[in-house]
């Protein structure tokens, strides 16, 4: 373990120092693109669709990808997907509802301030603090009590046993924070300037606008091999191409699909895509009022969707025709085909339901996925095809994402949905398909029964069997539109040494410039 | 000058009062902050102690008067999305519109006057034929449309200067560009008529009958009056510029007060767009103000008026 | 009153001729583009709302035995078919929203210079009021109180821009007001509604009408931006703006696609602009 650790003071004049010289060092970088000054020492520039609010972990909505690289968690999980070592050496489940962990040595904080046990403690207790009011404390509702009981080992208590306990202690919301900066900081300023354990040190954070990074050299796994980062936010993906097309960006997320044959051709250029690592996109829908609470209106709808002309012609392959919301990644998954395109059952089956000539209804849609406003007008014309008159609407995405839970959404809505906290089906079903979740419109009583199960069943080959079940189940009551599941497609410069993960993790520790 | 001085003062102070006014109602239409701020599944009990302490229960009155006390004290209110002081944040953000505008004040006017010059010299001839129908072009393409004509040409195909963000100079081509073709376009025009209208005035005539050089004529007598008008429309373009020129600093990604008050007009962070239309209502205000004291001094027959 | 017939022109011959042109430009420009947005739809036989997957992106030309000379956008829709539509729904609401802040302006301002005092005060700093917030914040934030659509589109755009009018028609009331017919009017006992209605509101049509004819660019691009911005009507509908935004994500690969509806924004915002000059000086000044 190195010695050097940041003096806190020091490490604070630094950003504030930085932040004011943000514009001349910018400046020089912008009048001399390509400074001879060696690949070690160049910034990676990775331009996002988006940014987050905040960097303090019990407030991020989003960007974690960003976060994994300030913070540490328990467990860490390696490219393929398994559960490994991190800050914990090593855990085991001591009672049905105890798990221990033991804790790596000598860990230190950016700042110098010791990661124990205490630490650990400190920062779960802290999202599961009702006073707080943390928008994740759903990802680890199931710890009741996390407690200290030696300097390296933490005790964490659930309320019933949770088999995904070490893979919800992978990734957000878990992160470790310093419990001593945070107290003398206090939340609003470590949401702006946040010291974590983790590969990266944030020096300067505009919201909405970039954040820059250094390399931890003293971080317990190795020193970073690049030293500097910028996360810049390009909603636009015009603008985002641009930047990687003129140098200004090594790393762009969320390509347009109708970009990629144009990256393909720049001979500087790779796209580096993961198929069905993305998210699983859906329809939801209100099942409680009529018309469809009617299984046979939700089969019909179902069927007056071409899915396999959306992905091919819209999507240009870049996405999977699916009939499960669960994930190829995640535990559970079953290969259940998309439901055929079949307008003339679908319009049978309308008319057997009591409407033969139709019958009109809202549809929302947000701008928000890949191409999902097209999409959402080729379905609304599919609608039409069967009968089904669907007036469209794209809503602002701050807006949706709080109509969605709160119950407030069109009859008909799309939404994506995703497993990467914990690959597990768990995390792909529960939240959209369980009475009561706020995300949920659907009421099955059986449907309810399974994902409980499945929930707290300990034996592995009893959680898969349960999983089979809960996806027959789906594909049988139509309790919402599955569609397709995005490719997370990315686009980097050939000088970056990048894979994309099934997790969507954007860890830089693991990248490198070529030689 | 000192009671006209005093009289807009006031009317100025009116104004940013009515603006807040108006804002505070517009936002209070637009519903509950509670339901944007906290998260989708608090219960009942955590949303009526969030309203007690942000000051939501309270009469309409009640809270309109608090609102008006904490904008007399500099406060602003806290940005949903951010977590931060409105007026902070909006302060961050300033810098880099500020330096847009005067940039595209900057070229527009020097370019603009010196082609207005130009046309009203060489009245009806080619020079004066073209240059009007680049004036006319230039009122009428939309700013977005030429930012992105510009990006397709000088990013895309020629990869010459970046699509957005903010930095050096080559980043601030473009949206100067862009930002600055309309203000162009309007000097040119306005200093060609004007320079044609003072060009007849019989102070000039007596001046040319003089026999004083043309060029001399032109700049010292004639120009000096004709350019009252162009100036105070390129201050009142850089004035309502201040509120943030929305569509430029988002195609080119510019860090400025526009693209923060899109944002945050798509995020619902109303205390944030408050800041953000009270303060460019300031900008706004003041620049006038400015410009009609200095319209007084320079043009001492407004004053008879 | 005609060029030819004299009106009062000062200049040398070359640029009375020069200019005449200029005014058979204005209106005749404005008139072909009235003419295709209001029967071109019914004309141009494809629909603007049918996609083809297999055409999407496809370039002005022919595409699958389809004629499309404008291209084909991000869902295979005949953009020329689009255009038309389009331009057609954006000129309603422009027009729509300029004869709203017409005549919300001309009343307010006529009540403002005919009655003075209190009420002119409070009217006149209302306008100040209106004119020191950012157009095109105010237009989104009440887009975004009130939601999207056909008539909170034209009742933003055309409330937001009633103060200029308000200011110029104040301006001409106080001028009539000291005229002879009035006093009369106002000596045999005529209401002041009267004396509004029939005495001033009509005096005011020209001034108002070349006003409007300079302002209708600014609402014409002002609809664009709001489209361009993802806050105007909701798609499948065209508008200029939207199919601006529409091509604005796709300019890498389908350039075509901004290329006509951004001409058609200028076309217009130049027929406007030449035939309020052209107005301006047949009925103004």
């Amino acid at each position: 373990m190195s010695r050097r650790v940041f003096d806190t003071r020091r490490f604070s004049r630094a950003a504030s120092l930085s932040a004011r010289m943000a514009l001349l060092a910018a400046a020089l970088a912008g009048a001399c693109p390509a400074v001879a000054a060696g690949q070690a020492d160049r910034t990676l520039v990775i331009a996002e669709e988006a940014g987050p609010a905040t960097l303090d972990p019990c407030f991020i909505r989003s960007d974690a990808a960003l976060l994994d690289n300030i913070f540490d968690t328990l467990v860490g999980r390696d490219d393929t997907g398994r559960l490994v070592a991190s800050v914990a050496l090593d855990w085991e489940q001591t009672t049905p509802l105890v798990w221990t962990f033991h804790l790596r040595p000598g860990l230190r904080f950016q700042n110098g301030e010791p990661l124990d046990a205490a630490a650990v403690a400190f920062s779960l207790n802290r999202i599961l603090d009702p006073a707080l009011g943390s928008p994740n404390l759903s990802y680890i509702r199931t710890v009741a009590e996390v407690s200290a009981p030696g300097p390296l080992t933490v005790r964490i208590r659930t309320s019933a046993p949770d088999p995904l306990l070490p893979a919800r202690m992978s990734r957000y919301p878990a992160y470790i924070v310093p419990p001593a900066y945070l107290r003398r900081v206090g939340n609003a300023l470590f949401g702006r300037q946040p010291v974590g354990s983790g590969p990266y040190a944030v020096t300067d954070y505009a919201p909405d606008d970039h954040v820059d990074m250094i390399a931890n050299n003293a971080y317990w796994r190795a020193t970073p091999r690049i030293r500097r980062v910028s996360w810049r936010v390009v909603p636009q993906p015009t603008a985002r191409i641009g930047a990687l097309l003129t140098g200004e960006a090594d790393l762009i997320d969320s390509v347009p699909v109708d970009a990629i044959g144009l990256i393909r051709r720049q001979r500087d250029l790779a796209i580096d895509g993961l198929p069905g690592s993305g998210l699983t996109l859906y329809l939801g829908l209100r099942t409680r009022q009529p018309p469809l609470n009617d299984v046979r209106v939700r089969r019909a709808l179902s069927l007056a969707i071409d899915r396999s002309s959306i992905v091919r012609y819209i999507l240009k392959g870049y996405a999977t025709p699916t009939g499960t919301q669960v994930g190829p990644y995640d535990f559970g998954y079953q290969d259940v085909p998309a439901p055929a395109y079949d307008p003339a059952e679908a319009r049978r089956l309308l008319a057997q339901a009591g409407y033969p000539h139709g019958f009109s209804i809202r549809m929302q849609v947000p701008r928000r996925y890949v191409k999902s406003a097209e999409i959402g007008q080729f379905i609304a014309q599919e609608f039409a095809a069967i009968g089904v008159a669907a007036t469209l609407q794209i809503p602002d995405w701050s807006v949706y994402t709080q109509d969605v839970p709160a119950g407030r959404q069109a009859p008909i809505y799309m939404l994506a949905w995703g497993s990467t906290q914990t690959l597990d089906a768990d995390a792909a079903l529960y939240p959209i398909l369980h009475s009561g979740e706020p995300y949920s419109q659907v009421d099955l009583p059986q449907l309810d029964t399974l994902l409980d199960a499945a929930r707290t069943t300990m034996d592995t080959e009893i959680r898969r069997a349960l999983y089979a079940r809960i996806q027959t189940m789906v594909t049988e009551q139509v309790p919402l539109l599955t569609l397709y599941r995005e490719d997370q497609v990315f686009a980097a410069t050939r000088k970056l040494i990048f894979q994309p993960r099934p997790d969507g993790r954007i860890d830089v520790f693991d990248m490198a410039w070529a030689p | 000058m000192a009671g006209f001085l005093a009289r807009r003062f006031g009317q100025m102070l009116l104004v940013i009062f009515g603006v807040s006014t108006l804002v505070f109602f517009a936002l209070f239409i637009a519903g509950d902050p509670a339901t944007l701020m906290l998260p989708p599944d608090a219960t009942a009990a955590e949303i009526a102690a969030f309203r007690h302490r942000m000051g939501f229960d309270a009469p309409l009155l009640t809270q309109y008067l608090h609102y008006l006390g904490k904008l007399l004290h500099g406060d602003f209110g806290t940005s949903l999305r951010f977590h931060a002081p409105a007026l902070a944040l909006v302060l961050r953000h300033l810098p880099a519109t500020v330096l847009l505008a005067v940039t595209a004040m900057g070229w527009s006017t020097l370019l603009g006057v010196g082609l207005g010059i130009l046309a009203a010299v060489r009245r009806d001839r080619p020079a004066d034929t073209a240059l009007r129908l680049v004036g006319l072009s230039g009122q009428a393409i939309p700013v977005f449309w030429l930012g992105l004509l510009l990006i397709l040409l000088f990013s895309i195909r020629l990869r010459l200067l970046p699509v957005g963000g903010y930095g050096g100079l080559r980043h601030l081509v473009l949206p100067a560009l862009t930002l600055g073709a309309y203000a162009m376009s309007t000097a040119m025009r306005l200093t060609r008529s004007s320079l044609i209208e003072a060009l007849g005035k019989d102070y000039v005539r007596t001046a040319r009958a003089k026999g004083m050089p043309e060029p001399y004529v032109v700049v010292r007598h004639a120009l000096r009056n004709a350019l009252i008008p162009v100036l105070t429309f390129q201050a009142l373009e850089f004035a309502s510029l201040l509120g943030g020129a929305v569509v430029t600093e988002t195609i080119f990604s510019w860090p400025g007060i526009g693209r923060l008050a899109i944002q945050a007009i798509h995020n619902r962070d109303f205390p944030l767009v408050q800041a953000i239309v009270i303060l460019s209502a300031l900008c706004f205000t003041t620049v006038n103000l400015l410009v009609d004291v200095a319209y007084r001094w320079l043009n001492p027959r407004v004053r008879l008026a | 009153m005609s060029a030819r017939t004299g009106a009062p022109f000062r200049g040398r011959p070359s640029t009375r001729r020069r200019l005449r042109a200029d005014i058979a430009l204005g209106p005749v420009l404005l008139l072909g583009l009235a003419l295709c947005f209001a029967v071109g739809p019914a004309l141009w036989p494809k629909s603007p709302y049918a996609t083809t997957l297999l055409a999407i992106y496809h370039e002005p030309g022919t595409a699958f035995g389809q004629w499309h000379p404008f291209g084909t956008d991000q869902l295979g829709r005949d953009m020329l078919a689009r255009l038309l539509l389009g331009g057609r729904i954006s000129v309603a609401i422009v027009l729509l929203s300029g004869v709203l802040a017409a005549s919300v302006g001309s009343l307010l301002g006529t009540i403002s210079g005919y009655f003075g005092g209190l009420v002119d005060a409070a009217i006149m700093r209302l306008a100040d009021i209106q004119l020191a917030i950012p157009l095109i914040l105010s237009i989104l934030l009440v887009i975004a109180i009130l939601g999207p659509g056909m008539q909170n589109l034209v009742l933003v755009l055309g409330l937001s821009g009633w103060a200029t009018y308000a200011r110029a028609a104040r301006a001409r009331v106080l001028e009539l007001r000291e005229l002879d017919f009035l006093q009369a009017a106002r000596a045999i006992g005529a209401s002041p509604g009267r004396i509004l209605r029939v005495h001033l509101l009509p005096n005011l049509v020209p001034t108002q009408v070349v006003l409007m004819s300079l302002d209708l660019p600014r609402l014409v691009v002002a609809e664009a931006s709001i489209g361009f911005l993802g806050m105007g009507i909701q798609p499948p509908e065209p508008t200029l703006g939207n199919l601006l935004a529409d091509g604005q994500t796709a300019i890498l690969y389908a350039p075509w696609m901004i290329v006509f509806p951004g001409l058609a924004v200028c076309m217009l915002v130049i027929g406007f602009n030449m035939t309020g000059d052209w107005i301006a000086r047949r009925f103004g000044a």
